[in-house]
């Protein structure tokens, strides 16, 4: 925006009794306080108890693991995939016979490597 | 606006359970408060300063709210009508400004800034963009008011004359000049505290100040005699 403000009439004078006015209209609006409305009041009260933060509450943070279970969608997708995981390794671990027969089947010949022989791994045996 | 820190003092032992109390430089809630003890509760809030009343809000003081609201939205929809001379306008500034302030409230850390400092500057902000948007549309239409016959209804009217006057001349104006004007003239703050809004130097202030009142005085010469300043 353009600084370049008419001139007033009256030179000097006219510029003494512009600023005049001016710090009296200043001086006048300064004074006044006009007060809000109690409906705003209450919007607004309202407004800040809605927002309010709750004791207890947990405070969004990316701190701990909330962001791993945020990204794998919360507790229940990430409960699922535990249990997978838990799963695969006993199935590594300790195959079920039907398993390896399976395996036979497809592959033709399975080679087994026990790095813990003859141990009962997980207590499944008798 | 209360500026004074706060002891809670001594409180009953029914209100101790559910006032927020001073633990390492930061209030921390206790308990919820009974019911019958809400009312002492808020007498107890009522002397905390500004920025230790925003911390017990965030802590999830119930009373804190409706306190904080009756303590500063007075301010900013004061400091709004001076700036914008509207009342529709004004309760929007002051309904966003508080909006902001529940938003940075569990974030606001006490003595990092004054509650005060910073609603003047976001309050300043909104009105700065509202007279923005106001040069590009039409300019401010007097509301219609119905006739009033009560003493003093002239005075009052020619008040709010002089105020859409003034706003109007405030929308001219660069923006920086209008922030420091309406800072320093309306608002009453020092040099220094308009510095730290702005971000910028006490000199840069007093300069646009001096630069904002020459433009708003001639802005304004050409409307002596409709406001009334004529013969004075």
């Amino acid at each position: 925006m353009s600084d370049r403000i008419e001139t007033p009439p009256g030179g000097a004078a006219g510029d003494a009794r512009a600023e005049d006015a001016l710090d009296a209209l200043l001086g006048e609006v300064s004074q006044r306080a006009e007060a809000p409305g109690e409906a705003l009041m209450a919007r607004i009260a309202a407004q800040g108890r809605a927002m309010q933060p709750r004791p207890g509450a947990a405070a969004p943070s990316g701190q701990g693991a909330g962001w791993l279970r945020a990204l794998l969608g919360g507790w229940p997708v990430a409960g699922g995939l535990a249990a997978a995981a838990a799963a695969g390794v006993m199935i590594g671990g300790a195959p079920p016979a039907a398993l390896t027969a399976f395996a036979s089947d497809v592959m033709g010949q399975t080679v087994s490597y026990s790095l813990l022989s003859d141990a009962d791994l997980y207590g499944l045996e008798d | 606006m209360s500026s004074g820190a706060m002891s809670l003092g001594p409180a009953p032992a029914r209100l101790r359970r559910g006032t927020a109390v001073r633990g390492a430089g930061r209030l921390q809630m206790q308990a919820v408060p009974p019911p019958e003890a809400r009312e002492d509760a808020r007498l107890a809030l009522t002397g905390l300063s500004d920025g230790d009343l925003l911390v017990a809000y965030a802590a999830g003081q119930e009373a804190a709210a409706q306190l904080l609201t009756e303590r500063l939205v007075p301010r900013v929809y004061a400091q709004a009508m001076r700036m914008l001379a509207d009342r529709a306008e004004a309760e929007d500034v002051a309904q966003d400004a508080m909006l902001k302030l529940w938003q940075v409230a569990p974030d606001w850390r006490e003595g990092e800034a004054q509650v005060t400092t910073w609603l003047y500057r976001v309050t300043a902000n909104l009105c700065i963009d509202r007279l923005r948007r106001r040069r590009r549309t039409a300019p401010l239409e007097a509301a219609a008011e119905p006739p009033d016959p009560a003493p003093g209804a002239a005075e009052r009217l020619q008040g709010a004359a002089r105020n859409r006057a003034l706003s109007e001349a405030l929308a001219s104006l660069p923006e920086r000049q209008a922030r420091a004007v309406a800072l320093r003239h309306l608002e009453g703050l020092g040099n220094p505290e308009i510095a730290g809004i702005m971000d910028i130097g006490v000199e840069a202030v007093e300069s646009l100040t001096a630069r904002g009142k020459r433009a708003l005085a001639r802005l304004l010469s050409k409307r002596r005699a409709e406001l009334g300043y004529e013969d004075e």
